[in-house]
């Protein structure tokens, strides 16, 4: 029996795995691979430039803190992982995209798909990008404030990004796609992860920032924020 | 039409449920013309707990989960003395699949169910719990998140009686139908809920038993199976 390469699970012989829901080719040799489908972007949802409006409501963590300036909003981080109060309706299927410059330091910014509070938690997928490590992360991630839980991340992919990719001080988009279980991350535009992870289904689209591990203070500017429907 | 695993009618492939077109074929979904439910499918596994043991995870260490096992004409008796609540998970992660766990309340306070989707994030659990509360003879669907020392219900369907639920003594089967977002509980084999809600895609099946009344509830479980959906 073949086993489905993300849930390793019997594939009893089909294009789709019946537990996960992944699709599968499986070759001569009975290797399954897993199939992606590409995700295009679709009709435009909303828009939200930065320069001229702030976040739509503003609850910034502890330590954190937001100002306007002439091309975004300016966020200082100090630590932990900082949310944007955003957004727009819940949806399963979509596409968030960030355009933000990290001034300084090495600093993720990008975005959060699915993002559903649960007690003093956060449920989450994060595609983030590090213009100083140079590296993009997928992450499935349940994030809490308060003492009841503990917070946990799981990388779901990663990628190292190129030198002429992304760099300290120089604007970048930084877009996730999710439509049904399948996960796409885009850097200015082209693929960096496309991946597969069924677990979270639906819930709110964030900006997501966050300091890295050890790193000192930094800043990001938030230019905009882009949402579409996924393309048919 | 039944559903049972939400596919695309055009090239079978799998669908969240009210997905406006199928991510690998394009073709457009008519949901208006999809009768939608869940029938229970193939059984993958059955665990009879008066012979075997159960698969128990606890997440209170400040108070004592009680499972007692003790000989009776059934075989064993397993009994759970419950203060917050005990957890066992009997399957691997699935997206679409039946859950049933058949049980008793011993007491007032005993209440258990059917979990799925059931996700680990570090130490702590979230799940989709469907549970019943033999002394209301009352049923509820929580989102349950489980840690060391807490436990929090958020309540999607809150507590509401139904003549299906047997009082106390008296044992009740609770299943959990689920296919993508939608998710269709029976007890008794009466459907009693049917609901839409996609935050948790994917997960392992289980059961639970929880204190609902006073200071300890006590549950007795007789069988938890796994079934496809479909």
């Amino acid at each position: 029996m073949i086993a489905c390469p993300y849930c390793k699970l019997d594939l009893p012989g089909r294009s789709f795995c019946p537990n996960c829901t992944l699709a599968v080719d499986v070759d001569a040799r009975g290797q399954a691979t897993r199939y992606l489908p590409t995700i295009d972007a679709g009709a435009p949802l909303d828009a939200l430039d930065f320069s001229r409006e702030p976040f739509p409501s503003l609850d910034a963590r502890a330590g954190d803190r937001e100002s306007p300036t002439s091309d975004g909003i300016r966020v200082a981080l100090t630590g932990g992982t900082y949310f944007s109060p955003l957004t727009s309706s819940r949806f399963r299927d979509g596409c968030a995209a960030l355009h933000a410059t990290v001034e300084s330091g090495a600093a993720y910014a990008g975005v959060a798909l699915r993002c559903e509070a649960v007690d003093e938690a956060l449920t989450t997928y994060l595609f983030w990008v590090c213009p100083e490590k140079r590296v993009a992360k997928l992450l499935r991630a349940f994030l809490t404030q308060g003492s009841r839980h503990g917070t946990a991340a799981e990388v779901v992919a990663e990628c190292e990004l190129s030198r002429d990719a992304v760099a300290v001080g120089r604007r970048m988009r930084v877009e996730l796609r999710a439509r049904g279980a399948t996960l796409q991350g885009l850097v200015d535009g082209r693929t960096v992860i496309h991946t597969h992870d069924p677990h979270l289904g639906d819930g709110y689209p964030m900006v997501a920032l966050q300091l890295a591990g050890g790193a000192s203070p930094s800043a990001v500017v938030c230019h905009a924020l882009t949402l579409h429907e996924v393309a048919p | 039409m039944i559903a049972a695993v939400v596919r695309c009618d055009n090239c079978g492939a799998p669908l969240g449920v009210r997905a406006p077109h199928c991510a690998y074929c394009h073709a457009p979904q008519h949901w208006d013309r999809r009768g939608l439910d869940i029938v229970r499918g193939e059984r993958v596994l059955a665990i009879d707990c008066t012979r075997d043991a159960t698969p128990l995870r606890t997440y209170t260490h400040d108070t004592i989960e009680t499972e007692r096992v003790a000989p009776s004409r059934h075989g064993v008796d397993r009994t759970f003395e419950v203060t917050e609540g005990c957890v066992g998970i009997f399957g691997p992660a699935l997206r679409d699949a039946v859950a049933i766990v058949e049980g008793e309340a011993v007491d007032a306070g005993g209440a258990f169910g059917a979990l799925h989707r059931a996700q680990d994030f570090g130490a702590t659990t979230l799940a989709y719990a469907f549970t019943v509360f033999p002394a209301r003879r009352a049923f509820a669907f929580h989102k349950r998140l489980m840690s060391f020392e807490h436990l929090h219900e958020e309540a999607i369907v809150a507590w509401r009686a139904h003549a299906a639920v047997r009082p106390p003594g008296e044992r009740n089967r609770v299943e959990l139908r689920a296919a993508d977002s939608l998710f269709v509980g029976l007890v008794n084999d009466v459907p009693v809920l049917r609901i839409e809600t996609a935050h948790l895609g994917f997960g392992a099946p289980g059961f639970h038993a929880a204190c609902v009344r006073g200071s300890r509830g006590q549950v007795r479980l007789w069988s938890l199976a796994l079934h496809r959906a479909g």
